[in-house]
């Protein structure tokens, strides 16, 4: 079965049978518009807006590279879809004077589900969270010692309103106790928001997201409720089907308060669509010095 | 809205369920109380031990517990039970490393005077950041079932992660147990290595553990390479090396096994290093066993009782005998220890994992807990090394291991007399190889740790014998020696001669007599003072009081100042218990010495300390903490004397301040000297005030009314064995050119009777007071301010010029030479002291050199004492100053040719000069430079001269010191230009 999904993910991507499937009777779709599949319910009807895209492989949406755990506070795009990538983030405080340095990498694994065109559940996993940090000086982690299995998110965006260039839904995040990166406690969470996105051209979306998120641990420790609030906004300009710039503003109120600018380049291979993006807070208590993150997904 | 009540629901039910069963006080209730550690853990004693029970704070400098470590005062918490007694240090009472109190000062067995512990506290790490400043102190009285100390803060700068210990004492513990929780509730993920900092501080126990290779050997390492010598290890011990028993252990109540690192100086041993994100937790559970003992055993015993009850790890118990032939004492380290280490002998040291020593009783019987199922290899060490050693197989029940036959030593009784009177004196025995090349067979050690002495009477650090040292006391003292052929001297300092037997001991009973004579060297108005000397009181001595007040005696010191560091101390009931009060002068005095580094300077990116300083008199509190000495942390120098002005003995108007050892190395990142922390350029002037350079630092005041660079006098000599003499002396230089015209000094720095002889070097203090009942404090500090001191470890140089009024001898006060004025010199030595050549010293500059006559024919004699006698013409010295000059005149050995090569800020391939020798001719080829450099170093090394063989003259003095003859005058103050006062010559000395 895993075998069968590994083959079928690159098939997919390139728009080709995985082998022992029934070849196409037609050739590959063209680039934009394709057809998405799968195909809407017949009681829903279709959102005029969403199919106002360059190219279905390529990404939309605020740029999701966060700075707390897995997806969460990354906001999230209007429109539903079908799709599944592997990603990676790489986020760095190294403050010096203070003889702290702090790497955190997680390799990602998501996925979406259109389940009709106004509604979509989505998922996040951080697969493997490492992190690897110098402090007091002269300590460090043994890199083995470090490595775990991070938090899970699932949640899921309803479309409610929407127009052939306006959309808004609202979205709700869920963060489950899976990760072993805090020893003796685990973290639970949730998140609401509203994504909107507004797209006069099809090389053209203007994007934002207004959320609050609360999480809390459990275990034998403090508890330590934080409540965030998060507002991004953003334009994506996609002058090819094959390429999309995005920059996002995104501020952020909480536990760690930040302002920072993001920004992203967005490809597109048949279906496969790859984002490499990075993001630096200029304001706010956040430490880090920079978030980098990549992804690759293929769209289903 | 389905989903969202759905999700409202998932909250509630997390709130909920994390309510549930918190550990201890995690949730910072400010009701709560950290779990009572280590229940697994029981001890049993009978009813009326188990009564015993008792916490209170301590009122009285009795309720301290006994011991040279002993540092508890007022409002502390002392818990006490039929076995143990312990000392919490109060919140606000700073003692060493610890930045707020609570943390663990004292540590003794019941009913008896061995508290060796400085300190115990605990840390998340090795910054000053990842200590725990405590912040309320909570006595729990829950008797009869335990008592308990409970504290709680955070770490130091970090409000927002909070930490809690508990101590507790139960009625039949042989120990201390300690609970730490400590919760994240920042926003930053951190790397915690939660546990116990051990401040062993040098020279005092050593720990012990576990492991491959290790036992009491522990990889070296520097402030930046910590993280490569962290190892795993069951437990950690560690016992007195004096003449005070006690043994420690620390083992954790819920794990296998703690991680750290080891050094003479520190100990880290706590939970493996964790990463711990935004609300993570940690919690550590140990217990810190004392039992009185001579070896680690004592206390391991307890260590392997513990983890018998948390782990079920099963112990067996080996037993066996030591016989020695006409041994005298067999029951010290120092006569036997006996190690035993899993493997076998064909393992060799570097495999096998040593896991106990224990010293037998007086009847040579021993016996210690190993674990069990394991085969050992058991050796007996003896007078510093390893004499017999047996393989055990597969050990897996109680043992006899049979008897350990050692080689017998010679027993040495020593007489010591003065020729005149024929009265015993107290003096010092150096014992030295007698045939060149025998050094390395009589070489030992105490199982390789503290310094290698040949031959070695005793642990260096401790009471005598100690390394090849043995103290006389009024006459007489007898000694255990191991046989060969060996050099006696008996010294009783400088200005005494000297007598030395050549002996080949058999394993006989033998007597030596030795007879001393004062010379008629000209002392006339001065008192020899050492004005920087350590013992047990302080964190880096084991020296009890008994053998430090006989060395002074021994080294016919008549003053000696107390400088422990960071603890006030006295010495003067023990002066009077020797029956030394009619002769002898002890003053209280403190070493301050910053622990916590803080102090930030330009283009360095490390914090640091201010280093060191002391000041005397102060007055002696046992109820203060530090016994009445100032908090010397986290401030700047002037901040720090306006404080110990606070605190001197009333006596005196102010304390005489002394910079102590300007330009030492830091040690563990801690610096010993101000000067050096802030990396002063002697290339440039000083500022007038604050610049915001390093400079502007040293002449600022910050917060004060003290300048940071207010001391009254600074150390030009520290030590016997000169080896940063040419950096003091340089610095010194520099500051009277600046015109910080501040007295220089000549001290031993003397920790035990090896490290540094003690009055070797020392100050003639032209005070016009005595020692004894008649000293007067204020005429000696006087003096001393006003630069009528001379340093010297021998020679003593008389001098005057001649000014408008008379003859001038040296001083700090100005004066103006008359026209044509002449400098008489006169240098007289013991005949064992070598005078090769005097210097004259102008403005910094060596202006000219004559020779003198090096040595006495017979240097064991009384004879030939004056070796320079003369005048040169002023002018002659001056030529090429410009205004005002500044003269002082130097006797003794050659000086070693040095460069300043680097040194500099910034750090590194680019430090350049800053005007302080770094590197001498290691090349030999008559010059400094870069030929002459470690591979890979920018500059140095800076090393001292080579033992001097026997054929030199200087032999004798070296082997006494590890140095060489060296003696200076404060400076002559020479107001040339006519203008009252003294006009700096700057750094170009006027030239």
């Amino acid at each position: 079965m895993l075998r069968a999904l590994l083959v079928l993910i690159p098939c997919v991507a390139l728009g080709q049978p995985a082998a022992g499937a029934p070849a196409p009777e037609a050739p590959p779709a063209p680039a934009a518009p394709e057809v998405a599949a799968p195909a809407p319910a017949p009681q829903v009807e279709a959102p005029r807006g969403c199919a106002r895209w360059k190219a279905e492989g390529l990404g939309e949406g605020p740029i999701a590279l966060g700075y707390v755990e897995a997806d969460v506070a990354t906001g999230r795009r209007a429109c539903p879809r079908s799709e599944v990538g592997i990603g990676g983030r790489l986020s760095a405080i190294i403050d010096t004077p203070a003889f702290y340095g702090y790497l955190l990498v997680d390799a990602l694994v998501y996925g979406s589900v259109a389940i009709d065109p106004k509604t979509e559940i989505f998922g996040t996993l951080e697969a493997v969270h490492w992190s690897f940090i110098a402090q007091n000086g002269p300590l460090k982690i043994p890199l083995n010692d470090s490595a775990t299995l991070g938090t899970l998110t699932l949640g899921a965006t309803r479309q409610f309103y929407g127009s052939d260039r306006y959309l808004g839904a609202f979205s709700m995040r869920l963060l489950l106790p899976t990760s072993f990166a805090i020893p003796n406690t685990w973290l639970i969470g949730a998140e609401l928001g509203h994504a909107s996105s507004w797209r006069p051209r099809d090389w053209l979306e203007l994007h934002g997201y207004l959320g609050v998120d609360f999480n809390t641990a459990l275990g034998n420790g403090p508890t330590l409720p934080r409540v965030g609030g998060l507002l991004t906004a953003g334009v994506q300009l996609s002058p090819f089907s094959f390429l999309a710039l995005v920059v996002d503003a995104t501020g952020r109120l909480g536990a760690k308060s930040y302002f920072a600018p993001s920004v992203a380049l967005r490809f597109r291979f048949y279906r496969l669509g790859i984002e490499l993006a990075g993001t630096m807070p200029l304001a706010g208590t956040d430490r880090h010095d920079f978030i980098v993150g990549g992804r690759f997904t293929v769209r289903l | 809205m389905k989903q969202l009540l759905g999700v409202l629901g998932l909250v509630a039910v997390s709130f909920a369920i994390s309510g549930c069963s918190k550990e201890g006080c995690l949730t910072n209730d400010p009701d709560c109380h950290v779990k009572p550690p280590c229940p697994k853990v029981k001890f049993s004693c009978d009813e009326s031990a188990a009564s015993a029970l008792t916490i209170e704070r301590i009122t009285t400098a009795a309720q301290r517990p006994g011991g040279w470590d002993a540092i508890g005062t007022k409002d502390d918490v002392l818990l006490k039970n039929a076995f143990t007694q312990a000392v919490v240090a109060h919140i606000g009472n700073q003692t060493n490393l610890d930045p707020g109190g609570g943390s663990l000062i004292d540590l003794a067995t019941a009913g008896e005077s061995n508290d060796a512990l400085n300190q115990i506290l605990t840390v998340t790490g090795v910054l000053p950041d990842d200590a725990a400043l405590y912040q309320t102190l909570d006595i729990i009285d829950e008797r009869p079932a335990r008592v308990a100390v409970e504290v709680k803060g955070i770490l130091q700068n970090r409000p927002d992660i909070l930490i809690y210990t508990r101590y507790e004492l139960t009625p039949c513990d042989r120990g201390v147990r300690a609970r730490t929780e400590i919760v994240n509730r920042g926003t930053d993920t951190q790397l915690w290595m939660l546990g116990d900092g051990f401040w062993w501080g040098n020279r005092e126990p050593l720990p012990f553990a576990p492991g491959v290779g290790s036992g009491w050997n522990h990889p070296p390492f520097t402030l930046g390479g910590i993280n490569d010598v962290v190892r795993t290890f069951p437990f950690m011990s560690a016992n007195s090396h004096s003449d005070q028993s006690v043994s420690y252990s620390a083992v954790s109540c819920t794990n296998p096994s703690l991680e750290g690192f080891h050094s003479p100086t520190v100990s880290f041993a706590g939970l493996k290093r964790t990463v711990v994100p935004p609300r993570g937790y940690l919690t550590f559970e140990r217990f810190f066993a004392v039992a009185t003992g001579k070896s680690v055993a004592e206390a391991t015993d307890l260590a392997m009782e513990i983890r018998s009850q948390v782990l079920g790890e099963k112990y067996v118990t080996l037993t066996g005998k030591v016989e020695r032939m006409g041994a005298a004492k067999l029951d010290s380290e120092r006569e036997t220890m006996i190690l035993v280490s899993e493997g076998s002998e064909a393992d060799g040291a570097a495999k096998r994992t040593p896991w106990t020593t224990v010293v037998p009783n007086e009847r040579g019987l021993f016996t210690m807990r190993v674990p069990a199922g394991k085969s050992y290899f058991v050796e007996a060490h003896s007078f510093g090394q390893k004499q017999i050693g047996k393989d055990f197989a597969n050990v897996t029940s109680d043992l006899d291991l049979g008897t350990f036959t050692l080689p017998s030593t010679a027993r040495v009784t020593f007489e010591v007399k003065d020729a005149d009177t024929l009265a015993g004196l107290d003096a010092e025995i150096f014992v030295v190889p007698a045939e060149d090349g025998t050094n390395e067979k009589f070489a030992g050690t105490l199982m390789g740790q503290f310094t290698s002495c040949s031959p070695w009477l005793g642990p260096p650090p401790g009471a005598s014998p100690a390394c090849n040292r043995i103290l006389v006391h009024a006459g007489t003292v007898t000694a255990e020696v191991p046989v060969g052929n060996f050099y006696f001297y008996a010294f009783h300092g400088p200005f005494w001669t000297l007598s030395r037997q050549t002996v080949d001991l058999t394993p006989t009973t033998q007597s030596l007599s030795f007879t001393l004579r004062r010379l008629p060297l000209p002392l006339t108005g001065s008192v020899g003072a050492d004005l920087h000397v350590h013992g047990a009181a302080s964190f880096d001595s084991s020296i009890p009081d008994l053998d430090r007040v006989l060395s002074f005696a021994a080294s016919d010191l008549d003053v000696i100042v107390a400088t422990e560091h960071d603890v006030v101390y006295d010495y003067s009931a023990m002066v009077a218990q020797l029956g030394l009060s009619g002769r002898m002068t002890a003053v209280t005095g403190v070493e301050t010495t910053g622990h916590i580094p803080w102090m930030r300077i330009p283009n360095y990116g490390f914090p640091l300390v201010v280093g060191h300083y002391n000041f005397w008199p102060l007055r002696y509190d046992p109820l203060k903490p530090r016994n009445g000495g100032p908090f010397d942390e986290f401030v700047e120098p002037g901040v720090l004397m306006d404080r110990a002005t606070e605190l001197r003995d009333p006596i005196v108007a102010e304390p005489l301040i002394e910079l102590n050892h300007p330009w030492a190395s830091a040690e563990f990142g801690r610096d010993l000297g101000y000067p050096r922390a802030l990396s002063l350029d002697m290339r440039k002037d000083l500022p007038a005030s604050d610049d915001n350079t390093s400079a502007g630092m040293y002449v600022r005041a910050k917060g004060s009314t003290h300048k940071n660079n207010d001391h009254h006098a600074q150390e030009v000599m520290n030590g016997s064995q000169n080896d940063a003499l040419l950096q003091y002396r340089a610095f010194w230089f520099y500051s009277l050119n600046q015109g910080q015209l501040r007295t220089g000094t000549a001290n031993s720095d003397s920790h035990s009777l090896t490290d540094n002889t003690v009055g070797m070097p020392r100050n003639l203090v032209y005070a016009g007071t005595q020692a004894g009942a008649s000293f007067e404090i204020n005429k000696f500090n006087d003096a001393i301010k006003a630069g009528r001191l001379l340093g010297t470890n021998g020679p003593i140089i008389e001098a005057t010029v001649e000014g408008l009024t008379g003859e001038k001898t040296f001083s700090l006060e100005p004066f103006k030479p008359k026209d044509g004025a002449v400098v008489k010199v006169k240098v007289s030595a013991a005949p064992w002291v070598p005078v090769k050549e005097v210097r004259f010293v102008v403005n910094g500059e060596v202006v000219k050199v004559v020779p003198a006559n090096p040595a006495a024919a017979d240097p064991f004699g009384s004879a030939e004492l004056v070796r320079y006698e003369g005048s040169v013409p002023l002018s002659e010295l001056v030529s090429g100053v410009t205004g005002d000059a500044w003269l002082t005149i130097e006797a003794g050995h050659p000086l070693q040719l040095v460069g300043d090569l680097g040194g500099g800020l910034p750090e590194g391939d680019t430090s350049p000069p800053d005007g302080i020798p770094d590197t001498t001719d290691n090349n030999s080829d008559g010059k400094v430079d870069t030929a002459d450099v470690d591979k890979g170093a920018k500059y140095g090394p800076l090393k001292s001269l080579a033992p001097f063989p026997q054929t030199d003259p200087t032999f004798h003095f070296n082997r006494l010191t590890d140095g060489y003859p060296f003696a200076f005058t404060n400076p002559f103050v020479l107001d040339r230009d006519g203008v009252p006062g003294f006009k700096a010559p700057g750094v170009k000395g006027g030239r």
